[in-house]
């Protein structure tokens, strides 16, 4: 179970262009389903996902991850479980150019220590896994968006995150690969990873895929709750 | 005041590590007040936010601060040409009243920096800051004598005029002379031998047990803190006689000199070094059963006794050596 108890967050508190991106924010987000965060830009979606994975701290309140309170945690922990506990797939693709599509996959992993063949043979197999093993040596520029998307997705796997956190995933995407993204994440989805993606594209939300809708607005949870 | 570049760095690094301490101090008396872990309050997180920074600069200060005790030393041995009379870094001492009182500050102030540095590593290690009422206690404690040795070392630096005419150390580490030290030179030199070298065996002896066994934390950490005053007390005894090779000089700082291969910097640092570390092995012993350190701490206490233990067995080699390749001969 994902907790989040009671969490706001205010970026340039006691400015004058303070704004409260999060308000009280209350949530269970059971492990091994999929939680969509549907809401309008500005609702609070890639803030309270950011915080959900470690990558800022609220202002108040606490969020759990398998009883595990995470909010606290000093920064040297952190690293640690973004790199264990979470995979992310942002907006924009942020792939490294210059360097293949298996050097990228594989960058997550070094500060693992772990041998460099293996590591190379895993990132082959994520890569495999959306049918781009004959594109693994492909520079990042030579490939297309959805292919580029995927390769995104593969890096996001490579330490086999139990959490997948997706951050507006389909919004560079056409319907048609959009679809196709959707159904990487089925696939996830039935291999047991908890899946949280923010979204305001239909095909996201309105996907059989989603087992609960989160609908939020200014910063406040409005509805959620499991589909029946 | 002698505007020497050794006084300059002293005299600054010690305002800016009293300044540091000042706001460390109020912020640690702030958690000591109001940190409650399980609380998600924009108090509690800010606190959390700022120890971690905090505690990241104070690491650096204070590892400046032990830094600061040879570098108090070497510059107090520097100028003692300036003062009429002086030899070494006693006579620079004794230039005013406020010489060996900044001295005796900064050794402490070292010792208590170590003990919190060790907390501090050891906090750092727990994923719930399981120490942080422990680290802001001492550094609380260590606050004043930072900042008593900050003022005592501004009397001290604006006190050193060049006119004026002091002791050398042969006057003052005599017998003729009163105080303690004559106490100590008045030892007779074989008891005073069997005492250090029993002590420094049994405190290596409870260090290797420690390191091998895990038992034996407080007699280690008790051990340690005899052995710093054995061995400093057996330093003006009769270890100074032999690498001097004089029957009468038993001054502690000459040792320090080129003259002598700078061998008192090695024998202090590795002196004070197992002090703290075997103290820091009786410091951790009471958290040993906090939940995120229960295998983090007896890791920590091993390698500061391995630690403790080479840094005694090296200094008593140094001294060994020091005593064999001696022209002096006592029995």
């Amino acid at each position: 179970m994902i907790s989040v108890r009671d969490v706001s967050k205010i970026f340039n508190a006691g400015h004058p262009n303070e704004f409260t991106a999060l308000h009280r924010v209350s949530l269970n987000l059971p492990l091994h389903e999929t939680t969509v965060l549907k809401g309008p830009s500005g609702s609070g979606k890639t803030t309270l996902l950011g915080l959900i994975g470690c990558m800022a701290r609220p202002t108040t309140g606490r969020i759990f991850v398998n009883e595990l309170e995470i909010t606290s945690l000093p920064e040297r922990f952190l690293t640690e479980i973004r790199r264990s506990t979470f995979g992310f797939i942002f907006q924009q693709v942020n792939l490294i150019k210059g360097i293949s599509a298996l050097e990228n996959v594989m960058i997550p992993a070094y500060p693992t220590g772990e041998k460099h063949s293996l590591l190379r043979a895993r990132a082959m197999e994520k890569l495999g896994m959306f049918n781009l093993d004959m594109r693994a040596a492909a520079r990042i520029e030579c490939l297309s968006g959805g292919e580029a998307q995927r390769v995104a997705i593969a890096r996001a796997l490579i330490n086999n995150p139990a959490i997948i956190i997706a951050d507006e995933p389909t919004a560079h995407l056409d319907s048609t690969l959009s679809r196709e993204f959707m159904g990487i994440i089925k696939e996830l989805k039935s291999e047991g990873v908890t899946i949280i993606l923010a979204s305001h594209d239909p095909i996201v939300y309105d996907s059989d895929v989603a087992d609960r809708v989160v609908e939020m607005r200014d910063g406040k949870v409005i509805k959620g709750g499991k589909r029946p | 005041m002698i505007l020497n570049p050794g006084i300059l760095a002293l005299f600054i690094t010690s305002l800016l590590i009293s300044l540091m301490t000042i706001y460390a101090a109020c912020h640690g008396i702030q958690i000591l007040r109001r940190w409650d872990i399980a609380s998600g309050s924009e108090l509690q997180l800010i606190l959390e936010r700022r120890t971690y920074l905090i505690s990241t600069i104070v690491t650096y200060f204070l590892a400046f601060q032990l830094v600061s005790l040879f570098l108090f030393i070497q510059t107090a041995d520097s100028i003692c040409h300036l003062f009429v009379g002086a030899m070494c870094a006693v006579g620079t001492l004794t230039v005013n009243s406020f010489g060996y009182p900044t001295l005796l500050l900064k050794v402490l102030t070292f010792i208590i920096a170590g003990l919190w540095l060790i907390l501090n590593y050891a906090d750092n290690r727990g994923y719930d800051y399981p120490l942080i009422r422990a680290k802001y206690l001492l550094l609380l404690i260590l606050a004043p004598f930072v900042l008593a040795e900050t003022v005592v070392q501004c009397f001290y630096f604006f006190g050193l005029t060049p006119d004026i005419i002091t002791s050398c150390c042969g006057t003052l580490y005599s017998q003729s002379a009163r105080g303690i030290a004559s106490e100590i030179l008045a030892l007779p030199v074989i008891p005073a031998k069997i005492l250090f070298s029993v002590s420094m065996l049994a405190t290596c002896a409870a260090g290797m047990r420690l390191f091998l066994n895990g038992k034996g934390v407080y007699r280690l950490a008790a051990l340690s803190g005899i052995t710093f005053v054995v061995s400093i007390i057996s330093m003006i005894s009769f270890i100074s006689l032999y690498i001097y090779e004089m029957p009468s000089h038993h001054c502690p700082f000459c040792i320090v000199q080129k003259e002598y291969g700078y061998v008192g910097y090695p024998l202090y640092l590795l002196l004070l070094s197992g002090t703290v570390l075997g103290l820091g092995v009786g410091l951790l012993q009471p958290f040993r059963n906090k939940k995120s350190l229960e295998h983090i701490i007896p890791a920590i206490q091993q390698k500061c006794a391995g630690a403790a233990v080479v840094a005694f067995v090296l200094f008593t080699s140094i001294v060994s050596w020091q005593i064999l390749v001696s022209s002096l001969k006592m029995l």
